[in-house]
């Protein structure tokens, strides 16, 4: 198991782990984290990401108590399978624009993707690819107008291409043997799955999770893929309130009080 | 007591001392604890990697570590000197192959002045406990002359500092001298005395052949023989260091040639049946030096070349052989006013013990004083069984750092090429909580079990598991907790960078992010 993580927010307090997506790190957590220190015992996962989303979902080492888990795009992934094979360390998901089939993934439409994971062109293309196209290629992680921020450039950049490419094909697997919907409809666990109206990643579905009962749909207006940075008083008022509706439901198990300090 | 915010480094100069009860803390971004070869590589990485505000705190007068305490007759390092030394600080003055400790103590205090770390020196300061404050997100020092804080704490206290005196019924009747051969008495003349020597490790085999003319007698008590080996040792004529003076290229090619020729012989610690060839060298080099079968017959070891430290010396071995010398293996069985018992029953006279019994291996210095994240020490939390990411930092402990930490050492090489590499890890750790404003890291649980499963891994079948013999590189369990039995150069490349999915990361807590800004 190959994660880390940032440690944040008030020991003691309820723990939230949060996830992040392809070619990404913990730093596109940075503007909700000043939102919901106060309340939450935060470990924002830094994952390696070079093999598949089960093994990414190793990072449930990292808990000690059941926590809220926020997963998002490909991390959103991570934290469904995190769910699949450690129910007990999982209270609520919140998935945030998480690809939900492989028909979702707009992006895998894209040549730039199918380049890339050509071998020798693949390496070619990343390895000269001037910041600005890499800027480019960001942008449609976000909303129209938005500037993609440098610290994301970078990330993507710190991948290396063959990460990538990798972690790509990782969502592919994982969606092609089940899709979110079908494994969601397995789990027990609170679900609560947003979307931006303006992702031009991934497709907002349409009636696929509304035979699930635990589980409720979202849609962000005038939002792209990156709600975290788009729309942080958004997404910290859902983390919050999802906290608060869980510790309420589990606080007549004491097990789930003892958030042990990390 | 107003608890320092870190943000606000209160950049103190150390050599402002505060005294106890004081009350103000002096505060440091780092404190490192220890001013040896570990303690010195750090500080001056540290300053290079853009860390000016260090401090390094010392328990003894003087910088050197255990090249300031060992300074029995005969000392001199194993290693070559070209090798074992700084790779920043060559030194084209070095006398011999292999320099003595006089030579070694200066330039560990020459390269303290040439590198500006003399400002940065607390000296007498013995640090007496550390603790790493929750709430504050750093580490608290209590030490002999005062408390004082620090963000990052390194510990370079290294890993033979302390001397061990086995507990030997009887000692405290003994009435005459004994002391341990790293607090030599050099106010105490040996001339003409009947001395008894406690060991055969790699200090003893410097110190016996120094003194064996000069003492009326001198019985060594011997539990295990080694391997010995010749030194090769020579001494560097004017020719040679005038040469290195002028054209430091000359110097760097030799340091180069060592190394790679020490480098590849990792390679026959981790396949024993290589140690064949170099053992029928120390097999030859007994012959030759030792005519007495009946003496030559007790210097046999019955191990592998290479498990236990190879000792190098070309007088040891001949020195036992001469006639105020007897060697006794039959152990000791009490000490009395006037001598050793050993198990035969035969009483050894003797005015002065003088112990080889090396070092406090099984723990490192200052651990059982050192409370982590939890509360609880770390050797405490180690046990028996001493275990690091990269062999410097372990989980729970945030911001510390442990120079010649569990499998540091080596066998085939200059331990100083690691130091390096450790310190090198360190300044990126520190780097990284720069550039990410972080309050701490440190590695993952799961980090710091692979390291340990690598090292398990590399270290199978190795002579030091293998070779049939204990030593103080394995734990109770058999377990190697000392020895790196990898290549130096893949230490290198696995403290090249920092890994934050290696590290847990300690963003400030959000009451001293208000307090700072």
């Amino acid at each position: 198991m190959n994660a880390g993580a940032l440690i944040a927010g008030t020991p003691g307090a309820p723990t939230v782990m949060l996830i992040h997506g392809l070619a990404s790190s913990y730093r596109v957590w940075d503007r909700v984290l000043p939102k919901i220190e106060t309340e939450a015992n935060v470990v924002a996962a830094q994952l390696e990401s070079d093999h598949s989303i089960e093994r990414d979902a190793d990072v449930a080492a990292l808990l000690r108590s059941p926590a809220v888990i926020v997963g998002h795009s490909r991390g959103g992934l991570v934290a469904t399978a995190l769910a699949e094979r450690h129910p007990e360390l999982v209270s609520a998901l919140l998935l945030l624009c998480p690809p939900w089939s492989q028909a979702s993934r707009m992006s895998a439409r894209t040549p730039i993707e199918r380049v890339l994971a050509v071998p020798g062109v693949g390496e070619l293309m990343w390895a000269v690819a001037s910041p600005k196209r890499q800027r480019v290629a960001q942008q449609s992680a976000f909303g129209p107008g938005v500037t993609v921020p440098d610290q994301f450039v970078a990330d993507a950049r710190a991948r290396g291409r063959r990460n990538f490419v990798r972690s790509t094909q990782a969502i592919d697997t994982y969606l092609g043997a089940r899709t979110l919907a079908d494994r969601l409809t397995s789990l027990q666990v609170p679900t609560e799955l947003v979307f931006g109206g303006l992702d031009a990643r991934v497709a907002s579905p349409a009636r696929e999770f509304a035979e699930l009962r635990h589980a409720t749909v979202r849609v962000l207006p005038g939002v792209g893929h990156t709600p975290s940075w788009e729309a942080p008083d958004v997404v910290a008022d859902m983390i919050g309130s999802t906290l608060r509706s869980t510790t309420l439901a589990t606080a007549t198990e004491p097990r789930a009080r003892r958030a042990g300090r990390r | 007591m107003a608890a320092p915010t870190r943000r606000s480094t209160t950049t103190t100069q150390p050599h402002e001392l505060t005294e106890p009860g004081s009350a103000i803390t002096v505060h440091n971004h780092v404190a490192i604890i220890g001013t040896g070869f570990g303690g010195i590589v750090t500080a001056v990485r540290l300053r290079q990697a853009g860390f000016p505000d260090f401090v390094m705190l010392e328990r003894a007068g003087e910088v050197g570590g255990v090249w300031r305490d060992n300074d029995y007759p005969g000392a001199a390092v194993d290693v070559q000197s070209n090798l074992y030394s700084f790779s920043f600080a060559p030194n084209p003055h070095w006398h011999n192959t292999y320099a003595t400790q006089p030579e070694l103590f200066a330039y560990l205090k020459d390269v303290a002045d040439t590198q500006d770390l003399r400002a940065r020196l607390v000296l007498d300061c013995a640090v007496e406990r550390l603790e790493w404050d929750p709430a504050a997100q750093l580490w608290r020092l209590e030490t002999v002359r005062g408390p004082r804080t620090a963000t990052h704490v390194v510990l370079a206290t290294g890993a033979l500092a302390d001397p061990l005196i086995p507990a030997i019924p009887g000692l405290d009747r003994f009435e005459g001298v004994s002391f341990h051969s790293a607090r030599w008495q050099h106010d105490y003349d040996l001339a003409g005395k009947r001395v008894a020597v406690i060991g055969t490790g790699s200090s003893a085999v410097q110190f016996v052949p120094a003194i064996q003319s000069d003492v009326a007698h001198l019985t060594v008590f011997q539990r295990t023989p080694a391997w010995v080996v010749r030194r090769h040792d020579r001494p560097v004529g004017s020719l040679s260091r005038a040469l290195y003076r002028r054209f430091p290229m000359f110097q760097r090619l030799e340091r180069l040639s060592l190394y790679l020729r020490r480098e590849w012989q990792v390679v026959a610690f981790r396949n024993p049946a290589l140690m064949t060839l170099p053992q029928r060298g120390a097999r030859r080099h007994l012959e030759a030096q030792v005519s007495d079968p009946r003496l030559r017959a007790k210097l046999v070891p019955d191990f592998r070349f290479g498990c236990k430290r190879v000792l190098i010396s070309d007088e040891y071995l001949r020195s036992l052989g001469q006639h105020n010398v007897t060697l006794t293996t039959d152990g000791i069985r009490e000490i009395t006013a006037t001598g050793l018992i050993d198990h035969t029953g035969t009483h050894h006279q003797a005015d002065v013990i003088i112990f080889g019994t090396g070092f406090q291996t099984s723990r490192l210095p200052l651990t059982d004083r050192t409370y982590g994240r939890d509360g609880r020490s770390l050797a405490a939390v180690w046990g028996s069984s001493p275990t690091a990411y990269l062999g410097t930092s372990v989980t729970g402990f945030p911001n510390l750092y442990l120079m010649h930490g569990p499998n540091i050492g080596l066998g085939h090489t200059s331990v100083i090429h690691m130091f390096e590499s450790q310190a090198n890890y360190i300044a990126r750790a520190l780097g990284y909580a720069r550039d990410h404003d972080l309050a701490a890291v440190e590695p993952t649980p799961a980090a710091q079990q692979a390291f340990t499963d690598d090292v398990e891994r590399l270290g199978e079948g190795t002579v030091w598991t293998t070779g049939g013999c204990t030593s103080w590189y394995l734990n109770a369990d058999g377990r190697n907790t000392n020895i790196w039995p990898g290549t130096t150069l893949d230490f290198r490349r696995r403290t090249q960078q920092f890994d934050p999915t290696q590290h847990l990361l300690h963003r400030r807590t959000p009451a001293l992010e208000a307090a700072a800004s």
